[in-house]
């Protein structure tokens, strides 16, 4: 079976979930098989948690966890601990949540920075180390945080150095009426995602990373993806540009998009797709852009219109 | 329209030209447009703050400033808002040059506005949310040019109006958001718009200089209108109009003439002889190294005999004095009836016809020179009998009637004639600037102003002194002309010299001494009009002197020729120190827009693909294609366009693959995409 048929498989399985969001859907699954994390920043009750459940239910085998972050939580919730075994009397380790196959870290601005760093540091290296000995994670781990714009009160706000760890920024966004209808039948019942079959393997979904990898970049386009982000670095109303991590996440995200096009090579609409989503989050304006009203993904998709694309 | 996007692409080139076009300054306005249009070639870009753009528009408003100086200093100023608004444009140039070639897309109110500023402060204090009013000045410059076109000089050309028309019509349509048939009732407007602006704009300068008395109204040497027939006060301006000064005490005339008419025909003066009309120049001759201009008629060719050749040479010894004031091309020039002579006037020509007016062609706004008189000559030729003598048949019997009460013979000698003359006009009448009289202009028989005047109010102006005794003398066999001018009356007892006022005009008689062979001036009008004729002195009026005084005397101190040279060094000097100051500060910080050129373009290889060639005719269908917008993705707008074209979507993933696919792809595949190219280029053709 092929890694096409697999992607669409899994994408068409949370899409039934996840009602009336196929681009976010796509775009998320996306920077899961490239091997990145996404911070899902919406108001409440628009499906992040649901997202991140069918993502989980529809690989079988993946192992799924969630953490509440809350300004108490401290890095040993979530990396795990070594406690003293009275009968052997040594210390065994308790691993945490971080150890799984798909995290979900739910109001991640909730917590102390001092934890939040706990979880980037393994987001990024993919390792965690815990009182001085390292944990490789899984090769499958997707971290999925959500953060609630509306509330500021004792909030610890991502720092910007940290925004840059995760390789996507993306909102879900309100559904048209017609799809929240068709929510509302779904769940009548029962929940669709207890409903939800598993529509591929762990070990598929590693071979989609591996194919997303093998996709074919041009030259003339990585040069493109260098002068999007590029144009952040010097524009006047950004204080900090966009950094080359977001080049590499910008290319791999368009390589994993290709896959799930059924394509063997990137063309630059899936690059331009991806970019607010990819750029945005990791810049901060500055202040005077801020109080004049203009926005990261806005500048984006101003880059994106003005920066000649190769045809 | 989106108050921060900027005027289409070189829509401001193109008013700039259109402004320097309908100005007649069409080098300044193609350097301006270039200047301004050179954005789209450099990648040349400052990264410009607030207070760079508030120390501009303080520059601009600085530069604003001293134009209206220099316009006001440089001519009349009553024309000087048309004149400062036709500069406008260049003057907003650094303003623009910020916008153009700062890194923004808009500039901060609060960079011009004192007020703007003050509540952004408060907002910070208070810490409210703060949402600045941003817009791009290219829009303002635009409608300035369109402004300043519609007072050019050239604005009445044929191409005024499309051009208008059609800038404006580019500038909205540029804008988005309008279909070309929603814009025919836009573009009308702003047709109909430009065409009242022109028109009202002309009407506000003529009003300007009416009520002003003298800026627009052009003196006429062949005409002169009377207050005779008119009811009201005689209103005349209280501005300084000449000044004149003397060295010592040498004496001054009473009466400087400007202009002289002899027949009077429906309550006004004129002059009809064409031929005596003629305006010669002036012949010159040098004496003592100093050239004179000579106005005494036995030097002019085709006058009386040149018996006194020699006169001319004893010219630097006669009384003179100083003559300051100023004038424009034709200006008739304030001079006794027994001038000889004008030097030291810097003058493109002068001339002067039969009757003795003088008018000049000055070089200067502002002139300056001395007047020789009292050489026993006129600049008059000698009377025309069948002119000068000529009354109006309507006043003949009035006049008859008059001449019998003052009992004068014409077998008098003039002096007696003269002086029976005054002591009647003097004992008998009243002077007025009240004027009653109304003449029937409805065609009535009855008596005319003059006769109502001489018989029945006996009160009036001095236009109605002068035209009597003119008509009096010339019932006793006397030749009389009408002449107009200025009385010398107001002295200026701080700074010497005397002045002469708009309301210092005065009209009285040449008369013709036959046994001199000269015409000599009479004065009939009672001298107490002079009382009323020099006007208070509000504080306004005090200021507006002291403003015109400064404004000639620096004019002329200007136009000497050693302060001439200084002057431009200097303001040479210190415009280089300025523009070296500011392209110094600019070169250091100028920075490159990245993109093109920059370093990440990509210099490989560029694959073609037969797709690539349908571009030029699909742009029929789709419009041109953004910087940004990528090919497949524009291309797809066919599918709209064309809906029988199941290709297009085989073509467009084709070309997608051959053009990015890294890997090798197979030659049926570009054949294939040749063949789907040509239908679809086909198909766009028949469309």
């Amino acid at each position: 079976m092929s890694v096409s048929d697999t992607a669409a498989r899994l994408e068409s399985a949370v899409s039934s979930v996840v009602r009336g969001q196929p681009d976010v859907v796509r775009r998320v699954l996306a920077c899961m098989i490239s091997g990145g994390h996404v911070l899902l920043e919406d108001f409440p009750g628009t499906g992040k948690t649901t997202l991140a459940k069918a993502i989980a239910k529809a690989i079988h085998g993946a192992v799924f966890k969630r953490v509440q972050f809350t300004p108490d939580l401290l890095p040993s919730d979530i990396l795990g601990i070594s406690v003293l075994d009275p009968r052997t009397q040594e210390f065994r380790f308790h691993p945490g949540p971080v150890f799984t196959d798909i995290l979900l870290a739910d109001e991640i601005n909730r917590a102390s920075p001092r934890t939040q760093s706990a979880l980037l540091e393994a987001m990024g290296e993919r390792q965690a180390t815990i009182e001085g000995s390292r944990h490789d994670l899984d090769g499958l781990f997707f971290v999925i945080a959500t953060q609630n714009p509306v509330e500021f009160r004792g909030t610890y706000p991502l720092p910007e150095a940290q925004m840059d760890r995760f390789t996507m920024q993306c909102t879900l966004g309100y559904v048209s009426p017609a799809e929240e209808v068709a929510i509302l039948s779904d769940q009548a019942e029962s929940h669709p995602v207890d409903r939800l079959e598993s529509a591929a393997s762990r070990e598929e979904i590693l071979e989609l990373m591996a194919a997303a990898r093998k996709v074919r970049f041009s030259e003339e386009l990585r040069h493109y993806v260098v002068a999007l982000v590029g144009a952040t670095r010097g524009h006047p109303q950004i204080q900090l540009a966009a950094s080359p991590r977001a080049s590499l996440s910008l290319m791999k995200v368009s390589q994993a998009m290709a896959v799930f096009q059924g394509d063997e090579f990137v063309s630059p609409e899936l690059i331009q797709s991806v970019a607010a989503d990819v750029i945005a989050h990791r810049i901060v304006l500055a202040p005077e852009a801020k109080y004049s009203g203009a926005s990261a993904r806005r500048i984006v998709a101003d880059l994106i219109e003005s920066i000649p694309v190769p045809v | 329209m989106d108050k921060t996007s900027p005027p289409p692409r070189f829509l401001l080139g193109c008013s700039l030209l259109f402004w320097g076009a309908m100005t007649g300054r069409p080098v300044i306005g193609l350097i301006a447009g270039l200047l301004v249009e050179l954005r789209h070639w450099t990648t040349l870009r400052w990264d410009f703050d607030e207070d760079a753009v508030s120390r501009a528009w303080q520059f601009t408003t600085l530069a604003i400033a001293l134009a209206a100086v220099l316009i006001w200093l440089d001519g009349n100023r009553y024309t000087a808002l048309p004149s400062l608004l036709s500069w406008m444009p260049p003057l907003l140039l650094p303003m623009q040059f910020i916008q153009a070639f700062g890194m923004r897309d808009s500039l901060p109110l609060s960079a011009f506005s004192f007020l703007a500023r003050q509540r952004r402060s408060r907002n910070q204090r208070l810490g409210l949310a703060e949402d600045p009013t941003v817009f791009n000045f290219g829009n303002v410059v635009f409608a300035t040019c369109m402004v300043a076109a519609s007072v050019g000089s050239r604005a009445d050309s044929p191409a005024f109006l499309p051009c208008l028309v059609l800038l404006t019509g580019w500038g909205i349509f540029g804008a988005g958001r309008s279909r070309l048939a929603s814009l025919i009732p836009v573009l009308a407007a702003a047709g109909l718009a430009g065409f009242g602006g022109k028109v009202g704009i002309e009407y506000f300068e003529e009003w300007l200089g009416r009520s002003a008395g003298t800026a627009r109204g052009r003196f006429d040497p062949n005409f002169s209108g009377t207050l005779i027939g008119a009811l009201g006060l005689v209103r005349q301006s209280p501005d300084i109009v000449w000044r004149v000064r003397t060295e010592g005490n040498a004496p001054l005339p009473r009466l400087l003439r400007t202009g002289t008419f002899n027949t009077f025909i429906g309550n006004n003066w004129q002059n009809q002889r064409v031929a005596a009309t003629d305006f010669n120049d002036l012949d010159t001759r040098i004496i003592g190294g100093k050239p004179y201009y000579l106005l005494d008629p036995r030097n002019t060719d085709g006058g009386p005999a040149a018996t006194a050749a020699g006169e001319a040479d004893r010219l630097p010894t006669l009384p003179s004095f100083w003559l300051r004031g100023a004038a424009t091309e034709e200006s008739p020039l304030p001079l006794p009836g027994d001038v000889a002579g004008l030097a030291d006037f810097e003058l493109d020509g002068v001339e002067r016809n039969t009757f003795g007016t003088v008018r000049i062609y000055p070089k200067n706004p502002v002139i300056d020179g001395g007047v020789y008189w009292k050489g026993g000559t006129n600049p008059d030729f000698p009377p025309i009998a069948s002119e000068d003598l000529r009354l109006p048949i309507a006043e003949k019997e009035t006049i008859r009637a008059v001449v019998a009460e003052i009992g004068i013979q014409p077998t008098d000698s003039l002096q007696a004639q003269l002086a029976a003359l005054r002591t009647w006009f003097h004992k008998e009448f009243r002077y007025t600037r009240n004027l009653t009289i109304r003449s029937g202009f409805d065609g009535r028989p009855g008596p005319t102003a003059m006769t109502r005047f001489v018989k029945e109010t006996r009160a009036g102006h001095c236009e109605y002194f002068a035209t009597a005794a003119a008509l009096i003398l010339r019932d006793t066999g006397t030749p009389a002309r009408y002449a107009t001018g200025f009385a010398l009356m107001e002295k200026d007892p701080k700074r010497g010299g005397w002045v002469i006022r708009g309301t210092h005009g005065h009209a009285w008689c040449r008369v013709w001494d036959g046994d001199s062979g000269a015409w000599i001036d009479f004065d009939p009008t009672p001298p107490d009009w002079m009382a009323g004729a020099t006007p208070e002195f509000t504080r306004m009026q005090l200021f507006n002197d002291a403003l015109k005084r400064i404004r000639e005397d620096f004019f002329v101190w200007r136009n000497r020729p050693a302060n001439r040279l200084a002057v431009s060094i200097a303001m040479s000097l210190v415009a280089l120190a300025l523009v070296a100051f500011i392209s110094r500060r600019l070169w250091r910080s100028k920075r490159r827009l990245l993109g093109p050129g920059g370093p990440a373009t990509y210099d490989g290889p560029r694959i073609r693909t037969p797709l690539h060639d349908v571009e030029i005719r699909a742009r029929k269908l789709l419009g041109s294609r953004a910087p940004g917008q990528t090919f497949a993705g524009w291309l797809s707008g066919l599918e709209e366009k064309l809906p029988e074209s199941p290709q297009l979507r085989e073509a467009i993933d084709l070309h997608q693959r051959l053009r990015f696919d890294p890997a090798p792809a197979p030659d049926e595949a570009r054949q294939r995409l040749e063949e789907l190219s040509q239908d679809l280029a086909s198909r766009i053709r028949n469309s």
